[in-house]
């Protein structure tokens, strides 16, 4: 118990064994909902999810079959989902004193506790997500071989896992700086800087491209129009990865918000007070 | 050693709960920090054991800030907290997760502790009792073999025989090494095994004292009837009569009362102090 390493892999242990019923929970009903949404995508309740997502009139999603669906916009979205949650308890143990002052007061420095937290929850959860789900779609490709699925070398496989973790460093911070409801502040605060993104890019595109054409008269829009007006820049910036890419919205921010939410979070943990 | 200077530190900015602070804590002693409700001492020993941070001022445990949390002193100090943590899961499990991070825990007297508090070690802890659960915490903390073992009110929950077991074990393993401070409104749990007295009172320390000064300095005599004697600082009400205590003068007290003595920090401190300043003086 000398080593920087030995210490964060048996608190890493340890927070898989006194997190196991929630791991395992958050896993089970994230393969549920997968595999219902496989062999029932036609109920009415994943026809309702799928009109309330906009994935009804996706071009993407009109032109490729269900299993497209499944592999390419469901899997994405419950993998972040599952992850959020997850995330988002990392430091329950912070929040009643009793517990706190024990997790505290352990033998093991500020960085190898935050560490530890970091590879269980950004690195560990997902990676054995993806994990079940290659068993899965590899099972189900054997049975159906019409089906589509992401290969272990599938570029889009990784792109959705990449951007899971960094939406994960996003909401290691939340987790920490919030006591309660981290998971939706999290959220809040990743559309409000999205919002301001999409903004300044409309901006810009105002001021650098006069070739491109915007509906806009000029007066300040009201609510519902101010929503459009932005998010019809973002379409712009990102219209041609949407057209082969239903998943995961991108944003060319995430990399730079997730590295310095990392370095917050990391900031924020060490002034924790029981 | 634990120095603290001038310790400034409070809940909110309009009110310090300390307000320059100031205590050295000796090892080799067990120290009986007594206070008020709310008077601070829970939070003194999270400042201690660097849960919380101090405003202005600083501390010192075994030379280091304890504010770092660094791993070679966290490994020599452990808070028993008064509201205990015990995961659901057995004892043995929970030894086998957070011992390795105390080298000097000792699994043979962790066993000897459980035995003598009557509990197995394969026990599940969230089955147990609340005064089981802090026996088998207690044990945990006493098996670590830290130099500072902190416990906030040890003896909360725990039943008569249980409270004789933590005594007779307490008394054994201190050495001239350790500091062992016990925060506790039971006085009476542990009169017979405190060796200095510390009180907390508005912020500040308002007495600390061995028992032995105390023995050299105040005399507690028990009596039939209540006196107005001028030389009697402070009397109360007990079971069989008046405790009265008074400038010892020469005369040596065997086993001063500290419940009383703490009633009477608390009502006449101001003569408490002259009793010890004059001796000082002679």
């Amino acid at each position: 118990m000398n080593s920087f390493l030995s210490r964060v892999n048996l608190l890493i242990l340890n927070e898989i064994r006194l997190k196991s019923t929630i791991y395992l929970l958050l896993v089970a009903i994230s393969f549920i909902f997968l595999v219902f949404n496989f062999w029932g995508s036609d109920s009415p309740l994943f026809q309702t999810l799928d009109t309330l997502f906009s994935l009804q009139n996706s071009n993407f999603i009109q032109q490729n079959n269900a299993a497209h669906k499944f592999h390419l916009v469901w899997f994405p979205r419950v993998l972040i989902i599952s992850s959020s949650i997850f995330t988002s308890l990392s430091f329950t143990e912070y929040h009643p004193n009793n517990i706190a002052n024990f997790h505290l007061s352990l033998p093991a420095t500020k960085m190898e506790k935050w560490v530890s937290k970091v590879i269980l929850s950004v690195i560990i959860f997902p990676l054995v997500f993806v994990v079940l789900y290659q068993l899965f779609a590899l099972t189900s490709y054997k049975w159906n071989t019409d089906l589509v699925r992401l290969g272990i070398s599938d570029p889009y496989l990784w792109k959705y896992f990449k951007d899971t973790i960094f939406l994960q460093c996003v909401i290691m911070l939340a987790a920490i700086a919030y006591k309660k409801y981290s998971i939706f502040k999290a959220i809040l605060a990743l559309a409000v800087v999205y919002v301001l993104y999409n903004f300044i890019e409309l901006v810009s595109f105002k001021i650098f491209r006069e070739d491109i054409a915007f509906v806009w008269n000029g007066n300040i829009p009201g609510i519902t129009s101010l929503v459009d007006f932005i998010d019809q820049a973002g379409y712009l910036i990102n219209s041609s990865f949407l057209e082969s890419h239903a998943g995961i919205q991108p944003n060319k921010l995430l990399p730079y918000i997730a590295l310095i939410s990392l370095y917050l979070s990391y900031l924020k943990y060490t002034e924790i007070e029981s | 050693m634990i120095q603290i200077s001038d310790l400034c530190f409070g809940y909110n900015l309009k009110k310090d709960l300390f307000s320059n602070l100031n205590l050295d804590i000796h090892p080799g002693q067990i120290h009986g920090l007594l206070g008020l409700n709310g008077a601070g001492k829970s939070s003194l020993l999270h400042l201690i054991q660097g849960l919380r941070f101090c405003d202005t001022g600083s501390i010192s445990v075994f030379g280091q800030n304890p504010q770092s949390r660094s791993v070679p002193l966290l490994r020599e100090s452990f808070l028993l907290a008064e509201e205990i943590y015990a995961p659901n899961m057995s004892m043995k499990k929970f030894v086998d997760r957070f011992a390795p991070f105390y080298p000097k825990f000792s699994l043979e007297s962790f066993l000897k502790f459980l035995n003598e508090f009557e509990l197995a070690h394969n026990s599940h802890l969230a089955k147990l009792s609340m005064g089981q659960k802090k026996k088998a915490l207690i044990a945990f903390g006493l098996a670590t073999n830290t130099n500072l073992l902190m416990m906030d009110e040890p003896t909360n929950g725990l039943d008569i025989p249980s409270k004789k077991q933590f005594r007779k074990i307490l008394a054994h393993i201190i050495n001239e090494n350790r500091i062992y401070i016990i925060s506790t409104h039971q006085i009476r749990d542990l009169h017979s095994l405190i060796d200095n007295v510390i009180v907390i009172n508005d912020g500040k320390i308002i007495f600390n004292h061995t028992i032995n000064d105390i023995c050299k300095n105040l005399h507690f005599s028990l009596a039939p009837q209540e006196s107005n004697h001028s030389n009697i600082i402070y009397q109360e009400r007990v079971p069989g009569g008046y405790l009265k205590i008074k400038n010892a003068n020469g005369r040596t007290s065997f086993e001063p009362d500290l419940e009383v003595l703490f009633n009477a920090i608390m009502t006449v401190n101001d003569s408490i102090k002259h009793a010890f300043q004059q001796h000082s003086n002679l």
